[in-house]
């Protein structure tokens, strides 16, 4: 009887894996025609220089860093689903563990994308690395930039780790019912696992002290983010709390885009036995809560801003809100802060249509804060002289276009090589 | 009869606190203020940890939930304690200089609202939890609402107004942090002397090292907040920020006694707990929780002492009180002799 | 010489690894399990694992080398940046606070793959006499030579 049920858990998620149907290669087409036209778009870049860009005096931060920063923030809900989670005991994570952890993978890869392409001159980016150079002079370990360097590599590797290691044991299941190539490719990758009493007993030490590892990274690393902005005296950037905000705003973006991948992929790929809407319910709380700490940090900002008399700091808020980001600003009030309300509501909460919806807003307002934040922030400095406004340049918007289909591509390739659900936790978690 | 008894336990503490505040020794509110910041956190982060632990369904808090939700009665009494800071309200700079929103009255009106408000919100929640009623949930969120709000007054005005023109957008969130730490070596604490659950059994176990589990995750986030605030400030280097961080940081006497709050509520929980077996033993979980809690009330002392005059006497003498009618409140109904 | 039995639930499994302990603890050479199983675990009794002395030791080297690099190269080329001091300890701990991190993730899982024998090189390019297939087993010491 469990026999047959373990077998079925098998069967369902690599079919998952099977012969792709047109939509699949449509939606890959379409993401990889994207992301060849941000590529195209880079080499232009680099042929013409950073000067094709719209980023220039006085903000010289633009959409690149958005980008950076929101990609960031979206690998964020992976890491918190799969680590903190797992010690929490929350068992409704086995549903979105795999997805989350590969699209932490995902998101990553595409973020440390954008400090090349902000570099211009991406070709020397290795001065970037800890290195004494031809003077022996070593990188700037007191530079927020080098901080970042550090902090998006050990995430990217333990975030490749924690992914891997979780798979360990589906790959040998891969392996087993897989035929041809691809169960040549899942053994080497399965590395002889057999799931001896030795190999299940280290793993199960190995899975919490990845954990414990991988949970303060949640914190910090969207928090040394957040420290390129406010290690710096710019009004509306040097603030204290930008560091549990940064963090509470990725994992509502990260949320938000789990939600997104997660309720698509559920439906197409025929898993509403295993994620059911009470897995998303789950889900969804955790998006409110972080909403209504950002809400709140957004409060305090603004409250803070007009306390004493620091004009700088109430021209800057002033201007957000009323200057020529006004638009923006007020439709990320709007995602943020109040549409997320609406999931004190439980029967929204466990809509899965409602939430899909929901999410894309919120992916959107995410997007606009960090734009919000960099750039009103740059163009309205202390020195009304050097006050100046932002836009876009095409080549701009095309890379960040081109981004959002690399990240999506790279998602789609994984739906058809691994197994988009962890077959070991589903088995053991079973009724 | 019990209601009648907990308010005679509750206007003898006021009492006595009032008398040694009218001490000559006892300077001008300050300690008042210094008590009533320390303790008015532990009691409403303890309501807090029930109310997330109801909402997270946690399973430990079985173990404490009734005695943490005794400290109810002590969110009133700060309510009625605080409008006796209104005669010493000099100790803030603003005072000199009042503004709409630093003016005197106005100062005690909000704050004495909020107290309240955060007491009726901590009533309702504590009767529904009690009852286990189906609507616990839904008023375990209204009053978590109440306590982020009132521990961000604490921290913005009670405390860092002293610093005025200061300001740290963080303190709010710090604060409520700091209050659920407190709140969870409360906890353990209470564990340790509780009689609902001898030491050895197995669950009481497993409660004992989720708490310490959860003291030194806490203990964690607690210093990455504060190092959050700490390198802003230092980083930054503005002569308006600075002088929070040279006093407390670099000056003596302030500097050693950081040192040790530092110690006490981030190196020893972390430090102790990394050992799997300290987890389980009943002794060195309630000493380091002791700890901590030594080290929050040092820390909260920290930031106000070096801007106004505390006397270290009356402040200890207070938090004797406090502590005393603590006891009081979670010890009271538990002889049932008395009762007719 | 060794055999395996295998089985169709866990139940059965459970059941037989306990009557083959009890009859000879030696018979028994190795269990294979889809999913971890906390009481065949138990059963089975395994020394505790020793994977935390490498987290451990990974993540104190990582501390160690964050603090050596950072405090090494500005002693190196003693030149103020910033109005910082020459040793920023604040930002300092930062790098070493990230290398523990990745020095320990990293030691954790080399230390697994050594402590669990992994990768088993025989067997990433061919079958092997008993693999995984879904099904508890319990490897037992074969009667006859």
């Amino acid at each position: 009887m469990i026999e047959h049920r373990d077998d079925q858990i098998e069967r369902d998620v690599l079919a998952a894996m099977g012969r792709p149907g047109a939509g699949w290669w449509i939606a890959l087409a379409t993401s990889a025609l994207f992301f060849f036209g941000g590529l195209i778009l880079w080499g232009y870049q680099i042929f013409r220089g950073l000067g094709v860009a719209g980023i220039n005096n006085p903000v010289g931060w633009g959409v690149y860093i958005a980008n950076f920063v929101f990609w960031v923030g979206i690998a964020h809900s992976g890491t918190l689903i799969s680590a903190v989670l797992f010690l929490f005991r929350a068992r409704f994570r086995s549903s979105f563990n795999r997805a989350a952890e590969a699209m932490t993978v995902i998101a990553l890869m595409t973020a440390g994308l954008f400090p090349l392409i902000h570099l211009g001159r991406v070709w020397v980016f290795y001065y970037l690395l800890p290195y004494p150079n031809e003077r022996q002079l070593w990188v700037n370990f007191r530079s927020p930039l080098i901080w970042d360097v550090f902090a998006v590599t050990t995430y990217m590797i333990v975030s490749a780790v924690f992914f891997y290691v979780g798979m360990l044991p589906d790959l040998a299941v891969a392996r087993r019912r897989l035929g041809g190539i691809r169960s040549r490719i899942f053994r080497v990758l399965s590395l002889g696992w057999r799931g001896t009493l030795r190999q299940w007993h280290h793993y199960g030490k190995l899975y919490i002290l990845l954990a414990a590892f991988a949970t303060p990274l949640v914190a910090s690393v969207h928090s040394i983010v957040s420290w390129d902005f406010a290690m710096s005296i710019v009004p509306g950037w040097h603030t204290t709390i930008f560091a549990p905000y940064f963090v509470a705003g990725a994992i509502l973006s990260g949320t938000a885009m789990v939600i997104t991948l997660v309720a698509p992929m559920r439906r197409i790929l025929k898993l509403e036995a295993y994620i059911t809407p009470a897995h998303f319910e789950s889900i969804a709380k955790i998006l409110l809560l972080t909403s209504l700490i950002v809400s709140y940090s957004y409060i305090v900002e603004y409250a803070l801003a007009f306390y004493g008399d620091q004009p700088p700091e109430a021209g800057q808020f002033s201007y957000r809100a009323l200057g020529d980001y006004r638009v923006f600003f007020w439709a990320m009030i709007l995602f943020n802060s109040v549409l997320p309300l609406s999931l004190f509501i439980k029967q929204l909460r466990l809509n899965i249509r409602y939430l899909f919806v929901l999410s894309l807003f919120v992916n959107i307002g995410m997007w606009l804060e960090r734009f919000v934040l960099i750039v009103s922030a740059l163009a309205h400095e202390y020195e009304p002289y050097a006050w100046g406004t932002y836009s876009p340049s095409f080549v701009e918007i095309g890379i960040t276009l081109g981004s959002f289909g690399l990240f999506f591509s790279l998602y789609l390739l994984f739906l058809k090589t691994l197994p988009v659900l962890s077959i070991t936790e589903l088995k053991e978690h079973q009724p | 009869m019990k209601a009648v008894e907990t308010a005679i336990a509750l206007l003898l503490t006021a009492g006595l606190v009032l008398i040694i505040e009218q001490a000559t020794w006892s300077g001008g509110g300050a300690s008042l203020l210094c008590t009533l910041t320390i303790w008015s956190s532990i009691a409403q982060g303890a309501l807090a940890l029930v109310a997330a632990c109801e909402l997270t369904r946690a399973r430990w808090i079985q173990y404490v939930r009734t005695d943490l939700l005794r400290f109810t009665p002590m969110l009133l009494l700060t309510a009625l304690l605080f409008p006796a800071l209104g005669p010493s309200l000099s100790i803030y700079p603003w005072s000199q200089a009042p503004t709409f929103w630093l003016s005197p009255d106005f100062f005690i009106l909000r704050n004495c609202a909020l107290s309240l408000l955060c007491w009726l919100a901590a009533r309702t929640f504590a009767l529904h939890s009690n009852r286990r009623s189906a609507q616990t949930g839904f008023f375990a969120v209204v009053y978590l609402f109440a306590f982020i709000l009132c521990q961000s007054f604490i921290a913005f005005d009670w405390v860092m107004s002293l610093d005025y023109p200061w300001r740290s957008t963080l303190f709010g969130l710090y604060f409520a942090i700091e209050a659920l730490l407190a709140a969870i070596a409360l906890s353990a604490l209470l564990l340790a002397i509780s009689r609902r659950s001898p030491t050895t059994e197995p669950s009481t176990l497993e409660a004992r090292r989720d708490l310490a589990t959860l003291l030194f995750g806490f203990s964690i986030l607690w210093a990455g907040l504060f190092f959050s605030q700490f390198l802003v400030i230092w980083y930054g280097n503005l002569p308006e920020e600075r002088g929070f961080l040279f006093i407390r940081g670099w000056t003596a006497p302030y500097q050693g006694w950081a040192l040790l709050f530092l110690a006490g509520i981030f190196l020893l929980p972390f430090g102790v707990f990394l050992s799997r077996r300290a987890k389980e033993i009943s002794g060195v979980v309630s000493a380091v929780a002791a700890v901590v809690l030594g080290a929050f009330a040092l820390e909260r002392w920290i930031f106000i002492a070096p801007q106004v005059a505390v006397s270290v006497p009356a402040l200890l003498l207070e938090s004797l009180l406090f502590a005393a009618l603590s006891l009081y409140l979670v010890t009271a109904d538990r002889a049932p002799a008395a009762s007719p | 010489m060794s055999r395996i039995e295998r089985f169709r639930s866990k139940e059965e499994f459970l059941d037989a690894l306990r009557s083959n302990l009890d009859e000879d603890r030696e018979s028994v050479i190795d269990i294979l399990m889809p999913y971890p199983l906390p009481e065949a675990q138990q059963l089975m009794n395994p020394e505790p694992s020793q994977l935390k002395v490498f987290a451990f030791t990974g993540a104190l080297c990582g501390f160690a080398f964050g603090l050596f690099l950072t405090i090494y190269s500005v002693l190196s080329w003693p030149l103020i940046i910033g109005g910082k001091p020459l040793i920023s300890i604040p930002p300092f701990l930062i790098i070493a606070y990230t290398l523990t991190i990745l020095f320990g993730a990293l030691a954790s899982f080399f230390g697994f793959l050594w402590l669990s024998r992994l990768p088993r090189i025989p067997a990433l390019f061919a079958a092997e006499q008993w693999e995984e297939d879904g099904r508890f087993a319990i490897v037992l010491k074969a009667d006859e030579p």
